[in-house]
Formats: C-alpha cells, sequence, structure tokens
C-alpha cells in the first residue's frame, strides 16, 4: 500500500466516467463505493506480494477513461482462428452485435452485462463481483467493477453439450475498456470457451477485464485464452472459477502479444473429485512483459489439479510464473501437480518463478518441478551431430520446449494459429513447419 | 559415392590431450584408421573412450590441449561440430538424448539434406525419404511408429541404440565412431544392430567400434584392436587381441606398458 | 494414519531432556531496552569506542523498523521491554582463565548437555566455545589452535584482542540494518564465538559452539563470525538447548561468514531449543539471521542444519556468491511436531561466474505444527554459466500439519541453470506397510523411514554429530505416530 495513494493515482479522474454506465441509481452508488474503495489502497505495487513481479507504474500516464465508443476499421478481426460457431464480439468492453455471429446452441442463453445492470439490482448479481479492495489479489476485479459497461454472461443449462466452441472476442481500440464476463455451466453441461483478446489502431490502451466462471456438478469447461493484444496494450485479466464436485476445468493460456499482460487465475475446487488442468505458454520478446498467477484451492476431497507452463523470453522480454496451490484443511487425497519451465534467450530476458505450495491436509500427494536456463547442451549437441546447423538447431529446440503445450490446445484452427504464430517468432520456421506433426 | 579409396587415410590422431572440467582425460592419443578399416577400441571404465569418441564429434565443452586431428586431410578439430557431421563423420551416441516435441523422422531428414547440401547433391522429397527410411527400417527391425515419436523420446535403451544405427544407415558416413552400441542391448538386439554395422562395411568407409567387452566383436570383425588405458592406446593388435583381453583382462597390457 | 495400529495412540511426548535449569547466581540487568542498557553491555565488555557506536547506530535504525510478520508464523505481540538483555553466571572480575576456574556447576551442566568441556572426553576431537546465557564461559583446546593460527575465541575476547579483524568483518556480510531483528542483534548483542583461519591452514580439529539459554525472562542475542582466509578450510558446529519455561524467550542471532580465495566454511547447526510443550506453551522464539559470503574465487560455503528445536523458527542461511567459482551449498530437516512453527530456507544469491548452489530441504510436520520452507535463488546479471538445483520435500505426519513450500527463482542471466523440484506427501503407507509385515514396530518403522528422509542431509554433517542428529529426530517425533 502507497502512503498516499490518491496524490499520483490514476484513478482520481474515472469518478466521472461513472456516469455513463448502464443501471440505475442503485448501480451508480455501488460502482461509487467500489471505487471509492479502491481508491482508499490505490493500485497494486510491487510491495504488494501478489504483485511482486508486476510492475503497474506504466499506469500512471495511460489514461484509464472508458474510451467513447469509434467504429472498427476493416480487418481489424483478420488475426483472428477461424473457429467455428457462435462468436460474440466485444469492442472495448460493449457488444457489437453487427461483428457477432450470436447463433446460439441449444440450452445456452447469452445475455450482455449492459441488459443485466439494466434489468436487475447490484445485489442479485453477486456479491463477488466487486472482489475486495482490501486485498491485493482482487483489486483489478474491484476497477473492472466499478467501471464495467457490459459484457458477456453465458448460461448453459443442465446437461447441455453445444457440438461447436463457442469464441467471445475483445477488441481494445484505445482508452479504458472494462469487459465483465460471466459463464455459468449448469450440472453436466460441457463447454469449449475461447477468449481471444485483441487490439486495433495501436492507440495506447487499458483493459482490465474480470470473469467468473462456475461449473456445476460434473460440468466440463475447457477455457482458452489467447492474448494476441497489441504492442501498446495493457491487458490485465482475471478469472475467478468456482468447480463444484466431478467437475473439470481446463485452462489454456497462450500469451502472445501485448505491452504488458497479466492473467490472474483463481480456481476454487470446491467439490469431491473437482478438477483443474492448466497449460499454457508466454513468450515476451522485445520489451514486452507477460505475466501469469494462478491460485488454485482445494477445499474437498480428492480434488486434483496439474499445472504446465512454459515460458520463453527474449530480447528484453520480462515473464513470470507465480503459482500457489492450497490445500485446505481436510481436503485429503488431493493430487497436485505444478511444472514452471522457462526458456531465457538474450542477455536482458528475464523471467521469474514461484510455485508456491501450502498445504493443510496429511494424506495428499504434492508437487512441483522449476526450471529456468537455456536450452540443454546435450540436446544442442545432438542435433549439431547429425549436422543441424546451429540456427535451426536452436529454433527446433525452442519450439519443442513449447511444443508439448502448444500440442494440447483445442479447437484445432487455435491450436493452428497458435504454432504459426510461435513459428512465426523463430529462424527457420519453412523448416521448423516439418517438424510440426 | 565418393572419390577415396582403399587403404586412405581417413582419420589421423597425433599426441591427443583432452581435458574435461578441468581434468586430463586423455594425453598423447595417437591412432591411425584408413578407408575400408574396422577398428575396435578397448579399455576398461574411465580410460577415456567415450571422451575419445565426443572429442572427434566436436563437443564444445571438452578442452584439447594438444595435438592434431586430421580427418580427409582436413584439421578436423578446426570444424564445428555439424561442419563435421556434414563431410560424413557420424557418433552413435552411447546415450542418445531424449527430445521431447521434435519428430525422430524429420530430424533424420534434416540431417540428410544437411549432408546432402554439402555433397554437392539435391535435397531428398518427402516421398523419396520415406521409401528409404522403410527400407532401413526394415532392416533394423524397427516399428514404423518410431517415425511419428519425438527424438529418443520414451525409446527403451535397446531402441535408442537401434535408432541410432538407422540414422547411421540413412546417413552413409565415411567414419562412424560407434560408443559403446552394445551396451544395453539383448543378444538378438546385438545381432540387428550388427547386422546394420555390417551392411555399411565397404571400401570407402572406416568404422570405429568403441567397446567394453569382445561379445559385439564376435558378430563385427574387427581389422584392428586398440587398448585404451590411462588417456592413450597402450596396445594394438588384430582381432586376436580382443580374445586376449576377454580371457586375461586389461592389468597385463598396463604392466607392459609400464615396463616399456 | 489409517494403517498404524491404534495402540500406538497410546505413545506418550518424549520429555524434551535438556529442560533443566541450572541454579547459579547471575548477574541479570532488570528488563527493558534503552541506550543506557546499551552502553552498560558495552562497557561491561570493555569495548572499543567503534563498537559502542556501532551498536547505538543499530540501536536507532532498529527503533524505525517494524517487526516482519511475512513469515508462515502466528504468535502474540512481543514485548521487547519485557526482556532483560543481559544475564551471566556470577565469576571472578576477568572470567575464567582455564577450565580450572569455571564454575563446577557450569561444567556439570554441560556435561549433562552432553557437552563436556574437558579437552580428554568424549568430543576429544572438537573444540567446544560454551555460551551460557549471555557470556562465553568456557572455550576449549585454545592453545592447540593457536599452535596452527586459528583464533577461536569468545566474541568478547576478539573484541579486546584482534579489534581490527573485527572492525574490518563485523556486520560486512550482515549489515546492521539487515532486517528487524538483526539490527536488535546488533545494538544489543553479547558474546558468541570469532574463528579466523588464516591463510593456507586446514583448521586442525572441528570447531563448536554450545549455545545454553539458562536464566529466565532473558534473551540470547548473540554474534558469530567466521573468517576462512585465502586457501583455509574450517567445520565448525553449533548446538543450542534451554530449560522448559511457560514463558516465551526469544534467541535473536546473527552469523556472519566470510570466505576469501579457495577457501571453504562448512557450518552445521543442530538447533534443539526449547519447543514449548505438546499443548503449545513455551518455547524458544528462533529469529536467526545466518548469511556467509564467499568473497574470493573457488570460496565454498556450506550451511548444514538439523532443526528440531524452538516453538517457532524463522532463519534462512544465506550464501552470497561473488566469488568466480564459488559454491554455496543448503543441507537443511526441519522437524515440526506438536505447536511448532518452522519457516525457513535459504537464500542463494549468484553474483560471480560459474557459481554453483545446491539446495536440499527435508520438512517434517507432525502433530498440528507448520513447516514451511521459503527460498530464494537469484541469479545476477553478471553471473555467467550459474548453476542451481534444489530439492524441497515436505513429509506430513498429522491430519492438522502444514507443509508449505514457497521458492523464489529470479533469474537474469540467460546462460545460467536453475533447477527446482519439490515434493509434499503423507509418509508412505506401502513403505510402513511393507516394515510392520517384517515384524517392526510403528515407532521403529517411522524412524527408519523418516531417517532415510533425511539421509541425503544427515550426511552432510560431521561424523561426530550425524549420530546425535539421528536420536534427536528420533526424539522429536516421539508421539508423532498415532
Amino acid at each position: 500500500m502507497s502512503a498516499n495513494p490518491q496524490a499520483t493515482s490514476p484513478l482520481a479522474p474515472l469518478a466521472a466516467a461513472q456516469a455513463g454506465l448502464p443501471g440505475g441509481a442503485a448501480w451508480g452508488a455501488w460502482r461509487a463505493d467500489a471505487l471509492e474503495r479502491l481508491m482508499a489502497v490505490g493500485l497494486p505495487t510491487p510491495r504488494d506480494d501478489a504483485w511482486k513481479y508486476t510492475n503497474l507504474r506504466l499506469l500512471a500516464r495511460r489514461d484509464l477513461l472508458p474510451a467513447a465508443p469509434r467504429p472498427l476499421a476493416t480487418g481489424a478481426l483478420d488475426d483472428l482462428p477461424a473457429i467455428a460457431g457462435p462468436r460474440l464480439v466485444f469492442v472495448d468492453g460493449r457488444f457489437h452485435a453487427a461483428l457477432s455471429a450470436a447463433e446460439l446452441p441449444d440450452g445456452c442463453t447469452f445475455r450482455s452485462f449492459a441488459a443485466r445492470f439494466a434489468a436487475e439490482a447490484p445485489a442479485a448479481l453477486g456479491a463477488s463481483l466487486a472482489g475486495d479492495a482490501r486485498l491485493a489479489d482482487e483489486r483489478l476485479r474491484t476497477l473492472n467493477a466499478s467501471l464495467a459497461a457490459d459484457g458477456p454472461s453465458l448460461e448453459l443449462a443442465p446437461g447441455a453439450r453445444p457440438a461447436e466452441p463457442i469464441h467471445l472476442v475483445h477488441v481494445a481500440t484505445g482508452g479504458g475498456a472494462y469487459p465483465r464476463t460471466r459463464v455459468e455451466l449448469g450440472a453436466g453441461a460441457t463447454l469449449e470457451l475461447v477468449e481471444s483478446h485483441l487490439s486495433a489502431g495501436g492507440a495506447e490502451a487499458f483493459v482490465a477485464a474480470a470473469g467468473d466462471f462456475r461449473l456445476g456438478r460434473d460440468a466440463t469447461l475447457t477455457h482458452s485464452s489467447l492474448q494476441l493484444a497489441g504492442a501498446r496494450t495493457i491487458l490485465l485479466d482475471d478469472a475467478a472459477v468456482t468447480v463444484a464436485a466431478g467437475a473439470r476445468y481446463e485452462h489454456r493460456l497462450v500469451a502472445l502479444g501485448g505491452q504488458l499482460t497479466r492473467l490472474d487465475l483463481r480456481i476454487a475446487l470446491e467439490g469431491p473429485g473437482a478438477r483443474a488442468v492448466l497449460a499454457g505458454v508466454f513468450f515476451p520478446d522485445g520489451t514486452r512483459e507477460q505475466h501469469l498467477r494462478t491460485l488454485i484451492e482445494h477445499h474437498a476431497r480428492e480434488t486434483s489439479s496439474d499445472q504446465r507452463y512454459r515460458g520463453v523470453a527474449s530480447g528484453r522480454g520480462r515473464g513470470s510464473y507465480d503459482g500457489k496451490v492450497v490445500v485446505h484443511p481436510g481436503a485429503f487425497k488431493t493430487d497436485s501437480r505444478q511444472s514452471s519451465r522457462n526458456l531465457l534467450i538474450g542477455r536482458e530476458a528475464a523471467i521469474e518463478s514461484r510455485p508456491q505450495l501450502e498445504i493443510n491436509a496429511d494424506d495428499v500427494k504434492c508437487s512441483h518441478g522449476a526450471t529456468t536456463g537455456t536450452l540443454d547442451e546435450q540436446m544442442m549437441f545432438y542435433l549439431l551431430a547429425r549436422g543441424l546447423d546451429r540456427d535451426t538447431a536452436r529454433a527446433l529446440l525452442t519450439y519443442a520446449f513449447v511444443g508439448d503445450v502448444l500440442r494440447r490446445l483445442s479447437p484445432e484452427p487455435l491450436r493452428r494459429a497458435a504454432e504459426a504464430r510461435v513459428l512465426g517468432r523463430l529462424p527457420a520456421a519453412e523448416l521448423l513447419r516439418e517438424f510440426v506433426p | 559415392m565418393s572419390d577415396i579409396n582403399k587403404g586412405d587415410s581417413i582419420l589421423e590422431i597425433r599426441g591427443l590431450a583432452v581435458e574435461v572440467q578441468g581434468k586430463r582425460i586423455l594425453e598423447g592419443l595417437d591412432l591411425t584408421v584408413r578407408a575400408g578399416e574396422v577398428h575396435a577400441i578397448m579399455g576398461p571404465n574411465g580410460a577415456g573412450k567415450s571422451t575419445l569418441s565426443q572429442v572427434l564429434a566436436g563437443r564444445p565443452d571438452y578442452d584439447v590441449k594438444a595435438g592434431t586431428v586430421r580427418y580427409l586431410g582436413e584439421d578436423l578439430l578446426a570444424l564445428a561440430a555439424e561442419e563435421r557431421a556434414r563431410r560424413g563423420l557420424f557418433l552413435g551416441f552411447q546415450y542418445p538424448v531424449e527430445i521431447p516435441g521434435v519428430n525422430n523422422v524429420y530430424l533424420l531428414k534434416a540431417a540428410l539434406n544437411a549432408r546432402r547440401r554439402q555433397l554437392g547433391q539435391p535435397e531428398v522429397d518427402a516421398f523419396e525419404f520415406l521409401g528409404l527410411v522403410r527400407d532401413k527400417m526394415r532392416l533394423m527391425q524397427m516399428d514404423e511408429s518410431f517415425l511419428s515419436r519425438g527424438v529418443n523420446e520414451g525409446f527403451s535403451g535397446g531402441e535408442k541404440k537401434r535408432n541410432e544405427i538407422l540414422q547411421m544407415t540413412v546417413l552413409e558416413p565415411i567414419l562412424a565412431i560407434l560408443d559403446e552400441t552394445d551396451s544395453g542391448l539383448d543378444i538378438d538386439a546385438l545381432k540387428v544392430v550388427a547386422h546394420g554395422v555390417n551392411s555399411l562395411k565397404r571400401d570407402d568407409r572406416a568404422i570405429v567400434l568403441v567397446t567394453h567387452y569382445q561379445r559385439l566383436l564376435d558378430h563385427i570383425v574387427p581389422d584392428h584392436v586398440h587398448v585404451l588405458a590411462g588417456g592413450r592406446i597402450l596396445k594394438s593388435g588384430d582381432a586376436s587381441l580382443a580374445l586376449e583381453l576377454e580371457r586375461r583382462g586389461y592389468d597385463w597390457v598396463r604392466a607392459e606398458a609400464a615396463a616399456a | 494414519m489409517a494403517s498404524t495400529p491404534t495402540d500406538l495412540d497410546a505413545l506418550v511426548a518424549q520429555k524434551y531432556e535438556h529442560g533443566f535449569v541450572t541454579d547459579i547466581d547471575s548477574d541479570t540487568v532488570p528488563p527493558g531496552l534503552d541506550e543506557d542498557v546499551i552502553r552498560m553491555i558495552s562497557r561491561k565488555k570493555g569495548e572499543p569506542r567503534f563498537l559502542l557506536d556501532w551498536r547505538l547506530k543499530s540501536y536507532r535504525h532498529w527503533q524505525t523498523m517494524r517487526e516482519p510478520h511475512w513469515a508462515h508464523v502466528k504468535y502474540p505481540p512481543i514485548d521487547y521491554q519485557a526482556i532483560s538483555y543481559y544475564s551471566a553466571p556470577k565469576q571472578n572480575s576477568d572470567g575464567p582463565k582455564s577450565l580450572a576456574d569455571v564454575d563446577p556447576k557450569l561444567l556439570a551442566t554441560y556435561a549433562k548437555l552432553g557437552v563436556p568441556l574437558h579437552e580428554r572426553a568424549r568430543l576429544a576431537g572438537v573444540a567446544v566455545d560454551a555460551v551460557f546465557d549471555s557470556v562465553s564461559v568456557a572455550t576449549t583446546f585454545k592453545s592447540r589452535l593457536a599452535e596452527a593460527g586459528v583464533i577461536f575465541c569468545p566474541f568478547s575476547d576478539a573484541v579486546r584482542e584482534h579489534p581490527a579483524l573485527l572492525e574490518q568483518y563485523l556486520g560486512s556480510v550482515v549489515p546492521p540494518t539487515d532486517n528487524f531483528y538483526a539490527a536488535l542483534n546488533s545494538a544489543v548483542f553479547t558474546d558468541g564465538s570469532f574463528v579466523y583461519i588464516p591463510p593456507g591452514v586446514r583448521c586442525p580439529m572441528e570447531l563448536s559452539t554450545y549455545f545454553r539459554i539458562n536464566a529466565a525472562k532473558t534473551g540470547q542475542f548473540e554474534r558469530t563470525l567466521i573468517i576462512a582466509d585465502a586457501g583455509s578450510h574450517v567445520s565448525y558446529l553449533e548446538g543450542c538447548t534451554a530449560p522448559m519455561r511457560d514463558e516465551n524467550q526469544l534467541h535473536a542471532a546473527v552469523v556472519e561468514l566470510v570466505a576469501l580465495d579457495d577457501s571453504s566454511i562448512k557450518y552445521s547447526t543442530v538447533q534443539n531449543w526449547y519447543p514449548g510443550d505438546e499443548h503449545g506453551v513455551g518455547g524458544i522464539y528462533n529469529f536467526v539471521t545466518k548469511r556467509g559470503e564467499c568473497r574470493g574465487r573457488n570460496a565454498r560455503i556450506s550451511w548444514t542444519q538439523v532443526e528440531t528445536g524452538s516453538a517457532i523458527t524463522w532463519k534462512y542461511p544465506s550464501c552470497v556468491l561473488t566469488g568466480d567459482n564459488s559454491v554455496g551449498e543448503f543441507y537443511s530437516v526441519a522437524v515440526a511436531n506438536h505447536y511448532q512453527q518452522a519457516d525457513t530456507g535459504t537464500k542463494m544469491i549468484h553474483i560471480g561466474r560459474n557459481t554453483r548452489s545446491t539446495i536440499v530441504s527435508k520438512g517434517i510436520s507432525a502433530g498440528h505444527a507448520q513447516n514451511t520452507y521459503r527460498g530464494l535463488v537469484k541469479v545476477l546479471p553478471s553471473a555467467d554459466g550459474a548453476r542451481n538445483y534444489t530439492q524441497c520435500d515436505s513429509l506430513l505426519m498429522g491430519a492438522r500439519s502444514g507443509a508449505h513450500t514457497f521458492p523464489y527463482v529470479e533469474v537474469r542471466n540467460p546462460t545460467a541453470t536453475v533447477e527446482h523440484e519439490a515434493t509434499t506427501s503423507k509418509i508412505g503407507e506401502d513403505q510402513l506397510f511393507y516394515c510392520l509385515q517384517r515384524g517392526l514396530s510403528a515407532e521403529d518403522a517411522v524412524n527408519m523411514i523418516v531417517s532415510g528422509f533425511c539421509k541425503s542431509v544427515f550426511k552432510e554433517l560431521p561424523m561426530e554429530f550425524a549420530v546425535e542428529a539421528q536420536n534427536l529426530l528420533a526424539v522429536s517425533l516421539e508421539g508423532a505416530v498415532g
């Protein structure tokens, strides 16, 4: 906590922006209260343990005011993988019906948050909406809540299993954007969800996204986050996930863009047998910063979590993996694994890694492994001894380093798009393409 | 395939001294290998056999302190590891490394094309290449599934060694150095590997077997056998020397050398 | 543990062996801390001016600091004014000249603790400095060590006899401003050991210091400084115990190690401060700052610790690897039973080229205890070719115990290789069942499995102490099964 947050706070001008947000007076008061609580503590700084590796000093000079709606240039969505199925597009945090193809499958209900704000009272939407600003972990959630105008709210009826993935697309055109997402799966429902973050127009942008994902009994959600934001976009994405008994939450992160990006993934495994399977790659190059923080709380028996992250930093790129697993008393037979492997290319690249275990039950099996370093010398020598040139061998091993995570991506177009983009960052891409199965 | 004739010098090592992590492993090693020959280098544990193999293949963290190595008349030590490979020097590794995520067959194709470019030959296309590899895999009695797996990923010890020999038969080297290729093989696998090596014996090629035991030499008969101990060649002879070593061990060679 | 026979529930908690009090007249200052107390300590020690100034500066800085609370431990606020900062057994004006002058009660105390101070006794190959509350009461083998040029003496003697060395090295690894407890220690430290090994000398025997807290309502604030000059080698061991009391007593030590070119320091700790009773009443708060700097090329510092005591442990013996090719090692077994809380680990700071570090940490939690490993591996841009390997395992032996692992890996050099592995699990039921099937008692089986778990650390201890550590482990875990 800084001593006098208001003095330099970029939050100060935001109160005025709350006036134009949807919802009645009750929402106005609710938002004012959220912003006030946030201003009392200020934005997180590296002194807050949860933000040790993410420095938000860039925000001091960033325009955080919600962007005025502006037209999107043609071709702005060309970078997106061609994923079949319904697509919901949000520009600067607001639903864009014309770009969306919202033909939703049976059992799936979509409402925009703008409509929900207008129709429902704050209390009805749930207390977790605003987070607890006193906790550094949840402060960005509070910021989002105080300015969110819109966003997708999806509900899957019990047992619903849409055949095609649903693609949520967020486009930042400049200024602040505060999209709010909620996805609720009824018992036994299964959904594949892709969230893509893009920028358009190249202006400075700030996105503080927040989402709630609730999985009912035996539900399965496969959730992929594709971060392709532009080089002048700061993207802070905060997802809170609750997983009921027997349900399975899978998350995939592909972080390839942005000026500074961060994903906070807080997962509560609430019922027996709940599972979380997380994997991802982050690839900070140039002067990019890409951060990832996961918190998995095992509250019940026989819950399991598996995390597998790969970071590759080059140039002056910086990245971090800060993952914590908490096993609460009584969560016996918990099985938890964390793997964080990081590759540094270049003298000024840096990756911090912090795989943490907090275990308060005895009958558990938990492990983590973390490595940071350069390419494996023995592998390198083997390839050279077979006549490959150094650049190719290096590129090949770099690709192979992230390959096992990329291969897990789905749907297929997302995997291919991610692979192509990673290859595009490496020399000898043509040759490497052959190595991709 | 080449203008190398039987009896031409392929490898000439003179006075080679090598340090690994500050420790002197090879000290004044001499060895000459000619086209058409099969050499066996034998010796006790820690004698420097693997160091010799790795140094010839160009391992960067091995420090050559003295001596010269000429390969086909060129200064081998001046060449990078990949340049040596492209000039036809092949090392069959004692412990082939696993490289998850790098496809086995594509590595082989990339290696073959690197060699062919060096020889001024056109690169093979995928169709031609697959035909070639399938033939060699039959020779090595390898399953098709090896094609799609990662390099040595999850291979058993025996499978790794077969994969090394498969690579060798595809790459058709001028000088093949096989480091403890027999270790970890059961008797059937040993025969398959030996068959693969024997299929490669030619007048314009040389093979150096680095081995601990005489066992492999029952199947691949060497023209020359050398005893490497204390960092240099202490004794050389014909195939009968290997049998004598099997019978008498290495101590007498050391004693003889000390007396000389 | 489901597979453990229920009659084990009957196993009673083992009594803390070293919980007795020595009845001896002490010179104890009243509780409280201010500049006058510090001046008094300095006067009693006959210290030079620079040291008093250093203490006062530290004290003034300490007053601006706040007690740290980031560790995974909980305790009621400490009243620093309720502690007596100086307590020493009464003795002749100048202190004992030889063992013959030492109060027999003190000799008996150390004999009872298993550390006989007679040079021909069990620890014949080990020189011992015995620190009792605030002062050193005896140091053995001083003359034999002096023949080798080795200085091994109480800190207070070093202040008088080797002020130049002290002024050069004191606070050079752990500056008084380093942290709250280091600042407090720098202001009020009373005694401890001083070791200097001259260039090229291999110290002819193990050195050790045995710390004993005896008086009530006191804290122990000792300071140890070990300097290994170029090409020298030394192995040093410390042990610690205290009486059983319902109150919590504070132990806030500072240990500084300096290793110059081609030297090595091996520092071993068997920490057995009173842990409190099975309900968590009493016990020592062990808040210690230990750090070594490999200041020279090819220097090596190795920390080995067996932590079984204290109500709360807060210590992170660390290595600053400044010299090229220098090596840092940390081997730790931390056992926490009943209501003990341990938050311990290490920092390895790689600065020089080709520096290497190894961390092996074994944590065992039983009962309601909380055991935390906290470690930092930091590779700075200058540390080309740096390597670290960390292995960090936790064993859980109670449904209400906790095991926590907080590693920080910060790498700023692409040529570095840092590997961290950790596992946490319950004691293996298969292993336990196998032992039971072979006829071992559950207790023996647990001891055997736990010793196996700790083996890679125990083998780093000097031989004289490895057995002792093993026994201590067994005693600490009694009552944990069931």
